[in-house]
């Protein structure tokens, strides 16, 4: 190249090394090539065992499935009473977790900046830490050692334990969004408070709700650890919350560990309904919560 | 007996927690009596507000004692336990219920070992993800395939995981430990390494979340500065991009260390369950929600103790780690 | 040098040496034309400043002739930038990108890195192999030539955001210069920045000027006044009119310039 750069004149260190700064960069180009492509391999490498799980299940679990699982339970060689019982349970357990997160997610809403506030925050982010396994143990010994009996409620209360942080978080982060003149509507019409907040907020925040309470639900589906010493576990139909119960994961879990054929094959029928129903609720959720995009 | 406090919107700085929602409602209070309403109506408001505040108050109430209440009762059932054998469930190297012998050494080495394994494995992955998603394609259709495969992959079931790799990775694995039967390793397929492989895909999908979280957050004029002195997209990534999010990634797997330290199912699939402490990688092992899981149900008092004491340790491990991860998210995010 | 529209400009500074050439340069955003056709000329030891409303085009000017505009995924660039009559655009931007210089509106030292790695930050993106005495040299030498080795010589190794926020546009410059560029540019440096610390900057500017050609984008109409040799007054993506400080000041040929110039829009 000819020097056209040498005007700066001056003698400065810069200048001096001037050819250097402007040396060929083929290689740092060829370093860069190098990792955005390593970059794009690894993401994609990710997707492999996404794929790999998706189609084994749905190709095990399809060959195995029939109409038999649906209506017998157990006994019978279905597994209907798990079915059953995730539904029981699941139902009961958001019995338990929806007022309750709703409410603390109202009061973390109303009270965005106090320091109570924050302590429960802090104290939600631990909720949701806790390894479902010290929830199993914890519901063992409030629920089933005093009433010396397993039970599907207190598989419930176990897994109600886990909707709670994520309830409470997406009811706060929608019902922060309310706008303050909703409320102020509410009570300069007379409303009472409580009303406002029934009538007004919480109607308001519903969508953000929804999300909390289905993302939760299909978070607690595929639980297992928390029902082992709690609900336990039932060989038979059962819709009494106070006596032992099965669910679909611990069946899962149940039957893919034994040694017997036609046990396996039922594990992965019972693994490809639980994938299609936790999936499904994710997807719907996903859609409801672009179609809900609410802005004040 | 109002422990929940209304507050408005109070112009400029931090509000204090207070009744204004209340003293506002008085003024509305003498439009509304002026207005009318019977003596029964306004009961009623009173009676309905303090309902309801109650029903929020017994809500938050709940969930704030109901980590204390947690803990309490861990240690509690554990007490016989550790009045048994003091604190040797974190040295004795031997757990034979059996025998009266609780050393959950092999356990907590399992825990760990199994969870950094898992980290370590899921490192280049969730960090080629995020940057992916935070740097290369942070739109368009290649982003929503990667983003979507994560949101996928973060919702399929524990147990399925775990019952995939008994299907699936376990025969891999016990393929390669023939090929080290000379080093005296039986090939069992369930092992550390297997349930750190299964650990680490079900960990990838929220470390990388967290890490783009933070990518994404690196400011363009940063990037751009990097750019306009000749840099190329990896020296971008490596002297801006990466530094600048060094504490957050880092806490990010903070965070996902502690979910993996917690889980249960997938790994008490593959592990093996054994209660020895594992001579490498390829041996097999036990983890402490793994033992929890499969001892649980037939243990004697003594060893239910000795078990929810180990669960207490898990317990107090994660809940550090959860504080340690937000910690250090939050500290940064002052700065 | 035929470019008719130039030979104006060319006649009346005829000692001084064309840099950097743009012809007919259209930028696009999604198919909306941002700079629609602008021909400039930008020479060395001068300040050029482009002044015009917000949304005019000015910043996309400047930000192409660093390609940076290569970072926005749907932006698309026709016409021509040449320096020392080569087509910058038909070139590897890292290279190019040495030899222009920028400097950002909000200062933006690297955060992480101190003083002296912010000065020398080109040289490690690029991986330019430095030895101690040469780091140290080029550090003193920028630091001096952005007027700021008397504040931090002695903190070097401290962090470069602890610096008050005119240190800290300083730092970027010294950051800049460290590579010898041969062209500045300069994206309202100063709009971030109180009155006292705006002026250090602009001396600043006037100083760097005797060894390189300077391009700076500015709102402030008297800075404009104050530093430069020739003014580009945009306006909706065109160049209005590009000539002296004095005249485009003084006695603007279009309607437009005198307008904005005396505050009727903008």
């Amino acid at each position: 190249m000819e020097p056209m750069y040498t005007q700066t004149k001056e003698d400065n260190p810069v200048s001096a090394i001037r050819e250097r700064i402007l040396r060929n960069t083929a290689k740092n180009r060829i370093v860069d090539k190098i990792f955005s492509f390593l970059v794009a391999l690894f993401s994609i490498v990710m997707l492999i065992p996404l794929v790999a799980i998706l189609v084994f299940i749905a190709y095990k679990g399809l060959s195995h499935i029939h109409i038999g699982l649906f209506i017998h339970d157990e006994r019978n060689g279905g597994i209907l009473n798990a079915i059953i019982g995730s539904l029981m349970m699941v139902l009961m357990a958001s019995v338990i977790a929806v007022p309750i997160s709703v409410l603390t997610g109202l009061y973390l809403s109303e009270n965005k900046n106090s320091r109570a506030a924050d302590v429960v925050r802090n104290i939600v982010d631990v909720l949701q830490g806790i390894p479902s396994i010290i929830l199993g143990i914890v519901a063992y010994l409030w629920l089933v050692v005093p009433f010396k009996s397993f039970s599907a409620f207190s598989g419930s209360f176990a897994l109600s334990i886990m909707m709670m942080p994520i309830i409470i978080k997406n009811t706060e982060e929608s019902l922060i969004r309310v706008p303050d003149s909703l409320r102020e509507a509410g009570y300069a019409l007379g409303i009472p408070r409580y009303l406002v907040m029934l009538q007004v907020v919480i109607p308001a925040g519903i969508s953000g709700i929804t999300t909390g309470v289905l993302l939760s639900v299909s978070r607690i589906l595929g639980e297992t650890a928390p029902l082992l010493f709690t609900a336990f576990g039932s060989r038979d139909l059962s819709f009494n919350l106070a006596k032992p119960a099965e669910a679909l994961p611990p069946l899962i879990y149940k039957y893919a560990t034994s040694p017997v054929n036609e046990w396996i094959d039922t594990a992965w029928a019972a693994s490809f309904l639980l994938v299609l129903a936790v999936l499904a609720l994710n997807i719907i959720t996903g859609i409801l919560t672009k179609k809900w995009k609410i802005n004040y | 007996m109002n422990n929940y406090s209304n507050k408005e919107k109070v112009k400029g700085g931090r509000a204090k927690p207070g009744f204004s929602a209340q003293k506002k409602e008085v003024g509305n209070r003498e439009a509304y009596q002026a207005l009318d309403f019977s003596a029964d109506k306004k009961n009623l408001r009173k009676v309905g507000n303090s309902i309801f505040s109650g029903a929020v108050g017994f809500s938050v109430l709940f969930i704030s004692v109901l980590i204390l209440l947690m803990l309490f009762s861990l240690f509690m059932t554990s007490f016989p336990a550790i009045k048994a054998s003091g604190f040797s469930i974190l040295t004795g190297m031997e757990w034979h219920p059996e025998s009266g012998k609780f050393g959950g050494w092999p356990f907590i080495v399992g825990t760990l070992m199994t969870s950094a394994l898992a980290l370590l494995i899921s490192l280049p992955f969730s960090l080629a993800i995020s940057l992916a998603l935070g740097e290369y394609y942070k739109t368009g259709i290649i982003s929503t395939i990667i983003s979507s495969s994560i949101q996928l992959l973060a919702g399929i079931p524990s147990i399925i995981y775990g019952t995939w790799g008994l299907f699936v990775i376990v025969p891999i694995v016990q393929k390669i430990q023939m090929g080290m039967a000379d080093k005296g390793i039986i090939p069992f397929g369930l092992s550390i390494i297997t349930a750190s492989v299964v650990l680490a895909i079900m960990i990838i999908p929220y470390s990388a979340s967290l890490a783009r979280d933070v990518i994404l957050q690196v400011p363009q004029d940063l990037k751009e500065a990097g750019y306009s002195l000749g840099g190329t997209r990896f020296a971008v990534i490596r002297r801006v991009i990466l530094p600048y999010s060094m504490t957050g990634i880092f806490a990010g797997e903070v965070l996902a260390f502690g979910r993996a330290l917690g889980e249960t199912m997938a790994v008490a699939m593959v592990v093996g369950n054994l209660r020895k402490v594992p001579a490498n990688i390829f041996s097999p092992g036990a983890t402490i929600a793994s033992v929890i899981a499969s001892e649980y149900n037939e243990a004697s008092p003594l060893h239910a103790a000795a078990l929810t004491e180990l669960g207490l340790i898990l317990f107090l491990i994660t809940i550090i780690f959860s504080f340690a991860g937000r910690y250090i998210i939050n500290k940064r995010s002052i700065k | 040098m035929e470019n008719q529209l130039l030979n104006d400009t060319e006649n009346k500074t005829a000692d001084s040496r064309a840099v950097v050439k743009i012809e007919n340069l259209k930028v696009f955003y999604d198919n909306v034309e941002a700079v629609k056709g602008v021909n400039m000329v930008f020479e060395d030891k001068k300040v050029h400043s482009i002044i015009g409303p917000s949304g005019c085009g000015k910043s996309t000017v400047l930000r192409s002739l660093n390609l940076l505009h290569s970072l926005t995924p749907n932006a698309r660039i026709e016409g021509s930038i040449k320096l020392d009559d080569e087509n910058i655009l038909d070139q590897d931007p890292m290279t190019i990108r040495r030899r222009i210089g920028m400097v950002f509106q909000r200062p933006n030292p690297f955060p992480h890195m101190s003083i002296a790695d912010n000065v020398l930050a080109g040289y490690k993106m690029n991986n330019i192999q430095l030895s101690k005495t040469e780091s140290y040299d080029i550090v003193e030498y920028a630091l001096k030539k952005a007027a700021l080795w008397k504040e931090v010589k002695g903190k070097l190794n401290k962090r470069g955001t602890f610096l008050s926020g005119g240190q800290q546009q300083r730092l970027c410059i010294a950051r800049a210069i460290a590579m010898g560029p041969e062209v500045l540019l300069l994206d309202e440096p100063t709009s971030a920045l109180d009155p006292i610390t705006t002026v250090n900057i602009e001396e600043l500017i006037m100083e760097l000027r005797e060894s390189m050609s300077i391009v700076i984008v500015t709102h402030n109409m008297q800075q404009a006044a104050r530093i430069s040799d020739k003014v580009a007054f945009m306006y909706l993506g065109e160049l209005i009119e590009y000539d002296t400080a004095d005249v485009i000041f003084s006695n603007p040929t279009d309607k437009r310039t005198d307008e904005y110039i005396n505050g009727v829009f903008g």
